[in-house]
């Protein structure tokens, strides 16, 4: 296992490489000179170039992708500018002034946050749901939570966040703007800053995840073996807890891996909406501002969720199902 | 008294009667067997009994050592599902659990029937499987069912049901699946051990050559009803119901009392068993009866008879 | 049923766009200034967003353009948008997944490493970050363009795994009759094994793709100004929904009804290629 998980992570650093070098080819083939935002309104000739070569824009492609790469493992000067950029170097934003991995390091706690406690509200009510609606499939039970999760996923984000926004901070004044607060500073500020952008991407996953769990368990207490649990004289809470529950959650338990390690890079229609500073509003500004650095920053730590996250998952899949042989 | 007394058992899904009206009794230490071509009704007659159907009305009586259990508080099922009646089934494999060790699996039924320690049920896990003549038993009980052959697989069933010492043990196609040199040495088992422990046993099958071999008494089903009931023997020397007839005609080295099959050549039934949803009016089997009568599509024949009972308007003349 | 129905309606609504605009005479370009207040801050007349008998679904603040005509035009930019990304992640998936299957060796190697690579990819921020940078190209093409490379995996694994399975069967009857196989005879058995899985697959990509368009556009990487799109349109409002939560209302209702249908349809169509998933 250990062999299997070390090519893994070989395999996610090719990966990474990969994508990295992709976005960096992006970047320079397309005809967006991000030194031509650095230089400011009042930009001549020759400040721009002075610019591009202070930013290193001047070097060759591959001169430059290199030394962004070495820039990752050991820190690196950018450019001509003289300024010093400690490993793990991920670039510099000229537009925050700042070296890309310290706003990356910055935003990371609002989005992970926000993707954590939306995690456990929208596993705990999808799968609680879910598995009841499962328990009692075709009961008038059953076809309320299939249709409100149908609805509820139907229902764009903008839609429940906008809805939130209206009735709860601007109607109702139950809750302030949200305004971040880290949760070592305040614990009960950050909660309510976040309660509901909480809400509305629970809102979204949970749906999804009842819909998942619903089928998964129904297929599950389908099986023959149910059936053998049921012979056994066990008592049906036995039969549901035991041997239904853990099969119906490993498909579930994918793609929940998934869906977290997407969201940890950020949520950005959520953020942008309540105006969270998480890494989703980061690069949705980033990029109305052409702050190539930090998109590729956020590019490349958001793969490195999600393979990491995939892995975490493929080897928790054999902790749970005795089958399941790494080769 | 008997063990197990069916009564007239009914099942119906919705307005689908899959089971109607079979009867049958099975007596400590002796063999019934029920044959009959897939869709007949077999499974789903037995599960009725074990109360292990949902969303199906039942009705009829089923007596379990004097105890009626149409109707029976499903607590007091579950207390003997398990533990005094117990099943095997036909795909050993996807009625085990693939996430847990075998030997949790069969302690399991012990635990809670017997009230016994987690401790105690391992151990009685690991001597059931000795039991069942798996090797290394204590080494094996830690190992999960993907581990098993298929004949080994259905051994570690075999182990589940009996570790409560049940007194009724069904097995609904329990050899399907394997081998044949596999085959027979679960049904040796099976026999072994009914004779330990006095069980009576139900024995499912497609199968009239599992029949011959370890059955007392044989229910021959078609289409939901009983075709033919009747000790094994005189099934088998002189089948009287024409669909038993069609049956031993096509199991080779089988059909003593049928003329014309000694030469070895095997006469399938033609055509196909019918669904629920469309069974024919009169007799079930006249569309593909070779000897059936104008009567036969319009009247259902009564199973009649004392020592051996058929259902057919030309018993008594063939 | 009923998702077939609200889908079918909703595209002959979208086809129908430049009648229905001549019949009720608003074109989606057409400023209506008696329709709004200018006192108000531009805020349109009326409650409910200014809708009447003469603006149906009301109007847009400031210009007072006709949202009605402008829901049927963003319509046509979404679904448009949606639909060619679905074909050509269908065909794209169809092809590669065929070759896959055919070839086996190193295209299956080399397709299967990509989408490997791309299962990785943060796909939402690399649309935005293509989007973003490439300036002079039909934004609709691009966004098409965009949107198709990530969905065909999921087709060509599909496809694959159906040639896989029938490659097999033939082999070993081709070997029992001692004939010879032939890619006519894998075709016309492969094709016909498709049709349910394909189909749906597009009812669940066609939704997904108006969202993700609808995303995009939210985002302010989609659909330029003045082309109304449903996305579009939904960003404009985000600024206005305070004070005319109706206008943001509107095209986010059309959205989630489009997936909604969608979503019926998909689960319809499913059981309807699964008898097994309708009798229990
Ligand atoms: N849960 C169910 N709902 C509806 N019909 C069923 C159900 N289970 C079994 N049946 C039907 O009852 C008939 C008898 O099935 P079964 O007892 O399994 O036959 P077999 O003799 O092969 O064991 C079959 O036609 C089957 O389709
Ligand atoms: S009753 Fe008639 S149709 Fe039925 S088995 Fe007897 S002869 Fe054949
Ligand atoms: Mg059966």
């Amino acid at each position: 296992m250990i062999v299997y998980a070390l090519r893994r992570l070989a395999a996610i650093a090719l990966i990474l490489l990969v994508i990295c070098a992709i976005t960096f080819a992006i970047f320079y083939l397309l005809p967006d000179d991000p030194a031509l935002d650095a230089c400011g309104k009042s930009c001549t000739t020759e400040r721009l170039a002075d610019v591009r070569h202070a930013m290193g824009l001047d070097q060759p492609v591959l001169a430059q992708f290199v030394s962004y790469l070495t820039g990752i493992f050991a820190g690196r000067t950018l450019g001509t500018s003289g300024l010093e950029c400690a490993a793990p170097c991920f670039g510099y934003s000229w537009q925050y002034a700042s070296p890309v991995w310290d706003l990356l390091l910055d935003r990371l706690g609002v989005s992970a946050s926000l993707a954590a406690g939306a995690a456990v509200l929208w596993l705990v009510v999808g799968v609680v749901l879910g598995i009841m609606a499962a328990l009692r499939k075709g009961s008038l039970l059953d076809r309320g939570i299939v249709l409100s999760a149908l609805a509820t996923t139907s229902a764009p984000v903008y839609l429940i966040a906008a809805l939130l926004i209206y009735f709860v901070i601007l109607q109702g004044e139950l809750l302030p703007f949200p305004d971040y607060q880290p949760v070592l500073d305040n614990p009960a500020a950050w909660a309510a800053s976040l309660l509901l952008p909480w809400i509305t991407l629970a809102a979204l996953y949970a749906a999804m995840y009842i819909r998942l769990t619903r089928a998964s368990m129904i297929e599950t207490m389908a099986e023959p073996y149910i059936r053998t649990a049921r012979a056994k004289g066990l008592p049906e809470r036995t039969v549901v807890v035991k041997h239904g529950l853990r099969s119906t959650m490993t498909p579930i338990l994918t793609i929940f891996g998934i869906d977290l390690g997407g969201l940890l890079a950020g949520a950005m229609i959520t953020e942008t909406m309540f105006g969270l500073p998480g890494l989703g509003k980061l690069t949705f500004d980033a990029i109305g501002k052409s702050d190539q650095p930090v998109v590729l920053g956020v590019t490349l730590l958001a793969a490195l969720f999600i393979t990491l996250a995939n892995l975490v998952v493929d080897l928790l899949y054999g902790v749970i199902d005795p089958r399941v042989r790494y080769t | 008294m008997s063990l197990l007394r069916v009564d007239d058992l009914s099942v119906a899904f919705g307005r689908v009667r899959v089971v109607d009206g079979v009867s049958f009794t099975v007596d400590r230490g002796r063999t019934l067997g029920i044959v009959g071509e897939s869709g007949s009704g077999k499974s789903v007659s037995t599960l009725a009994i074990m109360g292990l159907l949902r969303g199906a009305s039942v009705t009829g009586s089923v007596t379990f050592d004097g105890e009626e259990l149409v109707g029976a508080p499903e607590g007091r099922l579950r207390s003997l599902r398990g533990a005094r009646m117990s099943m095997i089934f036909q795909d050993p494999l996807s009625s085990l659990h693939p996430f847990y060790t075998v030997g949790e699996q069969i302690a399991e039924a012990y635990r809670l029937h017997k009230k016994a320690s987690r401790k105690a049920a391992h151990e009685r896990a690991v001597e059931m499987l000795g039991e069942v003549g798996i090797p290394a038993p204590r080494r094996r009980a830690r190992e999960h069912p993907h581990r098993f052959s298929g004949g080994m697989r259905q051994r570690v069933m075999i182990a589940m049901a009996l570790a409560c010492e049940p007194d009724l043990l069904i097995a609904d196609e329990p050899t399907t699946a394997l081998d044949v040199t596999v085959q027979a040495q679960i049904l040796e088992l099976i026999q072994r051990l009914q004779s330990e422990y006095g069980l009576g046993i139900i024995m499912i099958t497609h199968d009239l050559g599992v029949v011959a071999r370890i059955a007392d008494d044989v229910l021959v089903m078609y289409g939901g009803r009983a075709a033919e009931r009747a000790a094994s023997a005189r099934v088998f020397d002189d089948p009287r119901h024409p669909y038993t007839q069609g049956l031993l005609a096509s199991v080779p080295g089988l059909g003593r009392g049928i003329e014309g099959s000694g030469g070895g050549r095997l006469r399938a039934i033609p055509g196909s068993p019918p669904s629920p949803s469309a069974f024919p009016p009169g007799c079930r089997f006249h569309p593909r009866c070779s000897v059936a009568l104008d009567i036969c599509a319009t009247e259902q024949p009564a199973l009649l008879g004392t020592v051996r009972q058929v259902a057919c308007h030309r018993e008594g003349e063939m | 049923m009923a998702g077939l129905v609200v889908v079918l309606t909703l595209v002959l609504l979208a086809a129908l766009a430049p009648v229905i605009t001549a019949w009720t005479g608003w074109a989606p370009e057409t400023f209506d200034k008696t329709a709004i207040d200018p006192n108000m801050g531009g805020l349109p007349k009326g409650a409910w967003g200014g809708i009447d008998t003469e603006h149906l679904l009301g109007v847009e603040p400031v210009t007072g353009r006709d949202v009605l005509s402008r829901i049927l035009y963003g319509g046509r930019i979404s679904l448009l948008i949606a639909m060619l990304a679905t074909a050509i992640t269908v065909v794209t998936g169809l092809v590669l997944g065929l070759l896959a299957g055919f070839l086996g060796g190193w295209a299956d190697t080399m397709i299967s490493r990509i989408t490997d690579l791309l299962m990785s990819f943060p796909s939402l921020i690399f649309m935005i970050a293509i989007l973003s940078v490439v300036r002079d190209v039909n934004r609709i093409v691009l966004l098409v363009a965009v949107l198709s490379i990530f969905g065909w995996t999921v087709v060509a694994r599909i496809v694959r795994g159906q040639v896989l399975t029938i490659k097999h069967r033939e082999y070993v009857e081709a070997a029992r009759v001692g004939g010879g196989m032939t890619g006519y005879i894998l075709v016309k058995e492969i094709l016909p094994g498709l049709t349910a899985p394909i189909l749906v697959y597009a009812t669940q990509a066609v939704p997904a793709y108006v969202g993700a368009e609808a995303a995009l556009s939210f985002l302010g990487v989609g659909v330029r100004p003045p082309t109304p799109s449903w996305g579009q349109m939904i960003n404009n409002a985000r600024g206005w929904f305070m004070t005319d939560p109706v206008y943001l209302a509107v095209p986010c209702a059309f959205l989630g009804l489009t997936v909604l249908a969608c979503t019926l349809l998909g689960d319809g169509l499913r059981d309807a290629f699964d008898p097994k998933a309708v009798r229990s």
